[in-house]
């Protein structure tokens, strides 16, 4: 037969190239042909979008007069990408890479079909004020939102793969005069360094990028809202995206910047610096409220004037533990509700708030299991957790009141105050890519306190 | 001159208002405690100034560092653990202070084991920190102190239960001749710039000090050696106050906060000091560990590149702040503060003459 003298001059190269996919069913591989003029493709279906491939491929090949002039048009194309060795071709038809060969020449075109590739509504931090369009799934609409946003030449995407199963694209964000070298330098070996068989996003990126996995407090932004990112870049920071992720990870971070909501920026003076204290006063309820509770009611009652301390002891009439059991099962049951609430469809979790929030907590009041002021100790705590700005610190914090609460129970009221120290200590000796996490920052403070290197 | 500089000195100056200071001026309030305080101030402001002039040409080195580069190795072992006894021992007794302090006022049923307990693990966390971490947290937990230690003062200073009469009678006693121990208790807080001997490795400027700031230390140190010692006078009276344990801690519980949440000024007090305290400690205590570092290190304790030498002084410490402070009684504590600040001048010759040491040495290297 005629055609299978065509197939065996197909070219060696993408007959391999197919065996090695196969037996996947979405793989193409076919022969233009016309008159004397012959081309060789091979793609993968589902990667690739076919209408465009149609129109700047097909189309072209039937219309250009002959084979060079058609390999020059190919060479020209915009979309075209570099040929290495078998192992990334392969990656790139993966990734929506069409393999063509002429005579004697390989091209390999990305013509991606990206099927997510619309900006999304921002959720995780929302503003009144401000943008409300985030990133994309798609890294190249997100970098493009990036680049709509900050129009400096000095901005640079830098694009690399990553090394685990899902080979996906990431893209380091920087504004190269402003940037941060040590903290770039440090980002690039751990990105070169990682050693994860499967990273799944952003969010568990960033986990990995950390050193540590097992730390409490994040020492990466994760952030969707393209303002923030912006502010970040401009003020020198390095911004890392994932293909598939319509998050961004900021880095490196210092603890400040988990308060600041992008609201800030869009207020008055007075007005955000109103929010800003209640945000950090917030910060203080949440931690200190349950310890607090347990340091008054069960160490050292007469802190407080008298009238109180009676109040919350009478409150405490009949409720058969001690204080600190007490507020361990109510922080637990409130952090049920939360976690309840977050998981369930939207429908749901208004009854599960309702019933777990009001219900029992009237009844577990009346059946005298809890005292009316831990009620109000405790529901101040869930919503003072939720003015933190961003999740991460949020989730943080919930963890960091338990410990605080554990060293209240065992050493009082000092242990509070010793206990709160503690957490100053330890966050001024975490550090984010080289940037201590907890510090102020004085304008003559870089010239003042350094490191005497011999 | 460097704002770190300014955060140690004051920080001691501060912590030291409450305890043991107060108690041994009080003692010698009959005995010349005021010509005592105002010498103290000289001699105090003098140091400040003598151990900052004798840092400036070595910026970011540290005194160990200074010790191994221009001394003999024996001589600089000899100094460097002399020093680093002191500042342990300066930590213990704020630790044994507190202890006693809240057992007595604020948890009388706890044990004093476990009241230890509860300082010793953070402070622990204190001395394995980065020593510039250390300085950062310093910072905030200053920031976010002082504003309520100057609240503290003010409200001591403006009560209506302070009697002036009785500062006007201490006053007649102007024209005794100062007393030695008073001298060296009222000095102690003076000096909290000896820190600078670790903590200089990581001020890179600004270690100077000209006569404008050496005007604000003598006058900051000034106002609170006065405040030290007057106020309790003020309200616990003249002749009787030498009686009391705890000056200072008498004088917070006579005053009240009419409007406030916490009704007694005490618990804020013992709290706010209790917190500079514990900051105050774990510095004193991070610089003895890194001055016993460089007295005796093994490499046997480098276990898979990690460093366990800290870890050894830690337990020491613990040890020895298990057995002192949790059986002290007060009248020990208060002896053993003062034989520790009898002995000051020595630690002050000692340090100054291993400055000077270096100075000389570092002058024939080149």
């Amino acid at each position: 037969m005629e055609s299978s003298s065509e197939n065996q001059q197909t070219p060696e190269l993408l007959l391999k190239l197919a065996q090695q996919l196969s037996p996947t069913k979405d793989i193409v591989q076919t022969t233009l042909q016309v008159e004397g003029k012959q081309a060789y493709m091979l793609y993968l279906k589902s990667a690739v979008d076919e209408i465009v491939l149609h129109k700047t491929v097909v189309r072209p090949f039937y219309e250009t007069s002959s084979i060079e002039v058609y390999a020059s048009y190919l060479n020209s194309a915009p979309n075209k990408k570099e040929l290495a060795d078998e192992q990334s071709i392969l990656i790139g038809l993966t990734r929506g890479n069409v393999l063509i060969a002429v005579p004697q020449q390989y091209f390999l075109l990305e013509i991606r079909n990206v099927g997510f590739d619309e900006v999304q509504q921002i959720t995780l931090e929302p503003t009144i004020h401000g943008a409300q369009l985030g990133l994309s799934e798609s890294l190249e609409v997100s970098m493009n939102v990036i680049r709509q946003r900050y129009h400096q030449p000095s901005l640079v995407f830098d694009t690399m793969e990553l090394k685990d199963q899902s080979n996906r694209a990431i893209a380091l964000v920087y504004d190269k005069v402003l940037v941060n070298p040590r903290a770039l330098q440090l980002i690039r070996k751990r990105l070169e360094n990682l050693d994860f068989p499967l990273i799944l996003s952003t969010g568990d990126l960033q986990l990995y990028l950390n050193g540590s996995k097992k730390s409490l407090f994040p020492s990466c932004l994760l952030t969707e809202r393209p303002d923030r990112l912006v502010y970040n870049i401009s003020s020198g920071k390095i911004i890392i995206m994932v293909d598939g992720s319509p998050h961004a990870v900021i880095a490196p971070v210092v603890f400040f910047d988990f308060m600041i909501s992008m609201e800030d920026m869009y207020h008055g003076y007075w007005i955000s610096l109103l929010t800003l204290f209640l945000r950090y006063s917030g910060l203080f309820a949440c931690v200190v409220l349950p310890a607090l509770y347990v340091g008054v009611s069960s160490y050292t009652p007469d802190v407080f004037r008298t009238e109180l301390a009676l109040t919350v002891a009478a409150s405490r009439i009949g409720v058969p533990y001690p204080s600190y059991i007490e507020v361990f099962f109510m922080l637990i049951f409130i952090e049920f509700l939360t976690e309840a609430s977050i998981r369930l469809p939207t429908p749901i979790s208004a009854t599960a708030t309702t019933v777990g929030g009001l219900i029992l907590g009237t009844a577990a009041v009346d059946a005298a299991l809890t005292s009316n002021i831990m009620i109000i100790v405790v529901s101040l705590v869930a919503v003072s957790t939720f003015v933190i700005p961003i999740n991460e610190l949020g989730f943080a914090v919930r963890g960091l009141r338990f410990i605080l609460l554990l060293y209240t129970t065992f050493f009082g009221l000092a242990g509070l105050a010793i206990g709160l120290l503690g957490i100053v200590l330890f966050l001024a000796n975490k550090e984010s890519f080289g940037t201590s996490y907890l510090k102020l920052g004085w304008k003559s403070r870089k010239k003042e306190l350094g490191i005497g290197e011999k | 001159m460097n704002r770190f500089l300014y955060y140690f000195i004051i920080l001691n100056m501060i912590v030291n208002m409450v305890v043991e200071v107060p108690k041994i001026l009080i003692d010698f309030s009959h005995r010349g405690a005021i010509t005592s305080i105002a010498l103290a101030l000289i001699i105090g402001v003098a140091l400040n100034w003598i151990l900052i002039k004798l840092f400036q040409p070595f910026p970011a080195r540290s005194l160990p560092e200074l010790l191994q580069l221009y001394t003999p190795g024996w001589l600089n072992k000899l100094i460097l653990l002399y020093l680093s006894v002191n500042w342990f021992v300066a930590g213990l007794l704020s630790i044994s202070t507190f202890t006693l302090l809240l057992k007595r006022f604020l948890t009388p049923e706890m044990s004093s084991y476990i009241i230890v307990s509860s300082f010793v693990f953070l402070v622990s966390y204190g001395i394995l920190m980065k020593s510039k971490s250390l300085l950062n947290s310093m910072e905030i937990i200053m920031i976010l102190n002082i504003p309520i230690v100057l609240f503290l003062i003010a409200k001591v200073y403006l009560d209506q239960t302070m009697d002036w009469d009785y500062v006007k009678v201490a006053l007649t006693y102007v024209n005794n001749w100062p007393n030695y121990s008073a001298v060296t208790a009222a000095i102690y807080p003076m000096i909290g710039i000896v820190n600078i001997v670790i903590f200089n490795r990581y001020l890179i400027s600004k270690v100077n000090m000209r006569l404008k700031h050496l005007l604000i230390i003598f006058l900051v140190g000034g106002l609170i050696l006065f405040t030290t010692y007057f106020i309790p006078l003020g309200y616990i009276g003249f002749d009787v106050s030498e009686n009391i344990q705890y000056p200072w801690i008498l004088t917070s519980d006579s005053v009240r906060l009419k409007y406030g949440l916490i009704e007694r000024f005490i618990f804020i007090f013992l709290l706010i000091f209790l917190s500079l305290s514990f900051l105050n400690i774990t510095i004193h205590w991070h610089v003895a560990q890194k001055l016993l570092e460089a007295v005796y290190r093994t490499k046997k304790l480098v276990i898979k590149g990690k460093d366990f030498n800290p870890y050894l002084w830690i337990l020491l410490f613990w040890g020895i702040t298990f057995i002192v402070a949790g059986r002290m009684t007060e009248y020990q504590l208060f002896l053993l503060g003062k034989y520790f600040f009898n002995q000051q001048p020595l630690f002050a010759i000692v340090l100054i003459g291993s400055l000077l040491l270096i100075k000389r040495g570092a002058k024939k290297h080149e």
